[in-house]
C-alpha cells in the first residue's frame, strides 16, 4: 500500500491534535498525558508520543497523519517521524509567547522538509490576538530564509474545510516543486 | 464618511475603457500603491454603499460583509485624501484586512483582459502566497498559485499547465498583482525555470487526494 | 489534592527517591530507575549519574502512552505493564496505581524476567501507598 506521511508539527496548544481531528476519516489515536506544564500551556493534557489519523484514498493507498508532541523533550519522536514524512503542517498559535521565534525554532528543527518545499504555516487562535499578522510571519520568514516561499495562513484547526484546504495547498505546493527540481538560476 | 474624503479634483478624476465596475478601483489602487503618501481612498459602490480604504494600516472599512462583494456594480466612484502618517484613522482599527478586497477587484476588473499597468510577454512569479484562508478561491487557483511560487511564468504558460483558460490565469495575475505579491520579469529569452516534466495531473495525489475529499 | 505538579512537590521527590532505593537494596541487578509523571517530566531517578542524553523520561512516558493506546484500540482493559527486552537488559514499566506517574527501570540481564516483574509490581504498590 503506498502511503504519504504529513507531520503536524508546532508548539504546544498551537492545535495539532485538533487539526488531525478534523481531517482524519478515522477516530485519532492518541496520546494524551495530564499536563503538568500549566505555566507552558493551560491544557488540561498534552501529547507525549503521537496522534495517528488517516485519510484512505482508494483502499490502496493513505495519506497518514501524525501529530507530533510539541515540546522540546519529546524531540526524540521529531527525530523518528520526519524521516518518513512527506509535508508537514506547522501550527503556530498566535497568542504564544513568542510566535514568530517559535515559528523559526520549528523550521530549522525540520529544516530538511522545508528545503523540500513541504511546509506549510498554519497561524492559529487569531480569533483572540490578531498580531503578529500574517505579514509579520512572512516578513520574519523571509528575512531568516529568503530562498523559500512558504504558504502561511490563518486557520482555525476545528474548522475541517479550512484544514482540508490547508492540506490540499501543502500536497500541490510539494508536487508542484518536484516537477521543477532545483532552481536553475537566480532572478 | 464623505465629508471626510472630499470629491477629487477634475485631475484626479478616473477613467477606464473597461466601462463600468471595479476596473477604475483597480487602477486606482494600484496607482497609490506605486507612489509613497500616504492615501485614504473612498469607493462609492453603486446600491452598495462605501468602502473606505487606509492603505497605511493595509485595512479597509465597509458596512457589509466582505463576501457581499458585487461582481459587476453598475459604477464605482473613486475619491482619494492625502494625510500624514499621524492622522487618525477615519475608521476603528484593525478595520478588514485589504487583500480580501484586493484580490476580488482584482478578480473582477478589466473584463478579464491584462491589467493596464501590466505588459505584454512578462514572466511573474509569487513574493508570497496569498492568505487563502481569507479569500474565496477554486482549486485552479491554488494549483495557479502554486506554480507561481516555484517558477517565472507567462500567464499563457500558467494557463497551460493547470489547462484552464488565458482568461482566468490573466484574471489571476491581475488580482496578485494589484495586491503587491507578484515580481515581474520581462526576460523572455528563456524560461527562468521550467519543469522538468510535464505534470502529470491525472496521476498527482494531489488530483486523487482532491476527489476523495470532494474538492 | 496538591496543585504543585508532582516533579516540582518535595515530599514525592523524596517519597520517589525512598521507593527508587529500596528497589536497589531488593535486587542488585537493577541499573537505572525513574520515577516520572504521565506527561514524562522526571520525579526522581537512580543512581545519581543518568543515562544517554537525559530523555529516558520522556521517552517512557511516550512508550507509556503508546502501550495505553494499543490496549484501547485492541479493547483488551489497561496496560499493566511495559517490557522492552535487548541484548543487554530488560526495561519493565508501569504506572503507579491511583496517580498520574509511572515507575521505569532498567535490569541486567542477571536477573530473571519475573523477579524484575515482581520488584517493579511492589514499588509501584509502595509508591501508591506513599502517596495516598
Amino acid at each position: 500500500m503506498a502511503e504519504h506521511v504529513i507531520l503536524f508539527a508546532g508548539p504546544m496548544g498551537a492545535g495539532k491534535t485538533t487539526a488531525i481531528r478534523s481531517l482524519s476519516e478515522i477516530d485519532v489515536v492518541s496520546t494524551e498525558a495530564a499536563n503538568t506544564d500549566r505555566e507552558t500551556s493551560d491544557k488540561a493534557t498534552t501529547t507525549v508520543a503521537l496522534d495517528y489519523g488517516e485519510i484512505d484514498l482508494d483502499g490502496l493507498e493513505k495519506v497518514r497523519l501524525y501529530g507530533i508532541p510539541g515540546q522540546r523533550r519529546f524531540d526524540f519522536m521529531w527525530q523518528i517521524l520526519k524521516e518518513r514524512a512527506k509535508g508537514m503542517v506547522l501550527l503556530i498559535n498566535n497568542d504564544a509567547q513568542h510566535p514568530l521565534q517559535q515559528m523559526l525554532e520549528f523550521l530549522t528543527e525540520f529544516d530538511d522538509l522545508y528545503r523540500r518545499g513541504g511546509v506549510i504555516i498554519g497561524i492559529t487562535r487569531t480569533d483572540v490576538t490578531t498580531r503578529p499578522t500574517v505579514a509579520d510571519y512572512a516578513k520574519a520568514l523571509s528575512a531568516e530564509r529568503p530562498d523559500l516561499i512558504v504558504p502561511i495562513f490563518t486557520v482555525d484547526p476545528r474548522n475541517a474545510d479550512e484544514m482540508r484546504m490547508v492540506l490540499m495547498t501543502l500536497i500541490v505546493n510539494i508536487e508542484t516543486r518536484e516537477s521543477f527540481g532545483p532552481l536553475e538560476a537566480s532572478l | 464618511m464623505t465629508d471626510q474624503i472630499a470629491p477629487p479634483r477634475p485631475a484626479e478624476t478616473l477613467s477606464s475603457p473597461f466601462g463600468p465596475g471595479w476596473t477604475s478601483a483597480a487602477i486606482a489602487v494600484h496607482s497609490v500603491r506605486e507612489i509613497a503618501t500616504p492615501l485614504l481612498m473612498q469607493l462609492d459602490v453603486a446600491e452598495h454603499g462605501s468602502i473606505v480604504i487606509d492603505f497605511r494600516h493595509h485595512a479597509f472599512a465597509w458596512d457589509r460583509a466582505v463576501t457581499t462583494f458585487p461582481a459587476a456594480p453598475s459604477s464605482v466612484s473613486v475619491y482619494t485624501q492625502t494625510v500624514s502618517e499621524s492622522t487618525p484613522s477615519p475608521f476603528p482599527l484593525p478595520g478588514y484586512d485589504l487583500d480580501p478586497l484586493l484580490w476580488f477587484v482584482g478578480l473582477n476588473s478589466f473584463a478579464s483582459e491584462r491589467a493596464s499597468w501590466l505588459r505584454p510577454d512578462e514572466r511573474y512569479r509569487l513574493l508570497r502566497w496569498p492568505n487563502l484562508t481569507g479569500l474565496r478561491h477554486s482549486i485552479d487557483q491554488m494549483r495557479m498559485i502554486a506554480l507561481l511560487s516555484n517558477s517565472s511564468l507567462t500567464p499563457s504558460e500558467l494557463a497551460s499547465a493547470v489547462q484552464t483558460s488565458p482568461a482566468e490565469a490573466q484574471r489571476l495575475v491581475n488580482a496578485l498583482s494589484l495586491m503587491g505579491i507578484l515580481r515581474v520579469s520581462t526576460d523572455v529569452s528563456a524560461p527562468l525555470t521550467r519543469p522538468r516534466t510535464a505534470t502529470r495531473q491525472e496521476s498527482s495525489l494531489f488530483q486523487r487526494l482532491r476527489k476523495r475529499l470532494g474538492l | 489534592m496538591s496543585t504543585v505538579p508532582a516533579h516540582h512537590d518535595p515530599e514525592i521527590i523524596a517519597n520517589g527517591a525512598e521507593v527508587l532505593a529500596n528497589m536497589k537494596e531488593l535486587c542488585s541487578s537493577l541499573v537505572y530507575a525513574a520515577l516520572l509523571t504521565d506527561d514524562g517530566f522526571e520525579v526522581a531517578h537512580l543512581p545519581a549519574e543518568k543515562v544517554g542524553d537525559n530523555r529516558f523520561a520522556s521517552m517512557a512516558s511516550s512508550v507509556q502512552a503508546l502501550s495505553d493506546a494499543v490496549t484501547r484500540e485492541l479493547q483488551i482493559g489497561l496496560s499493566s505493564y511495559v517490557i522492552i527486552a535487548s541484548d543487554h537488559g530488560h526495561v519493565i514499566q508501569r504506572r503507579v496505581p491511583q496517580h498520574p506517574l509511572v515507575l521505569a527501570a532498567l535490569f541486567d540481564d542477571d536477573e530473571t524476567l519475573g523477579k524484575a516483574l515482581s520488584i517493579s509490581r511492589l514499588s509501584a504498590e509502595r509508591m501508591s501507598a506513599l502517596l495516598t
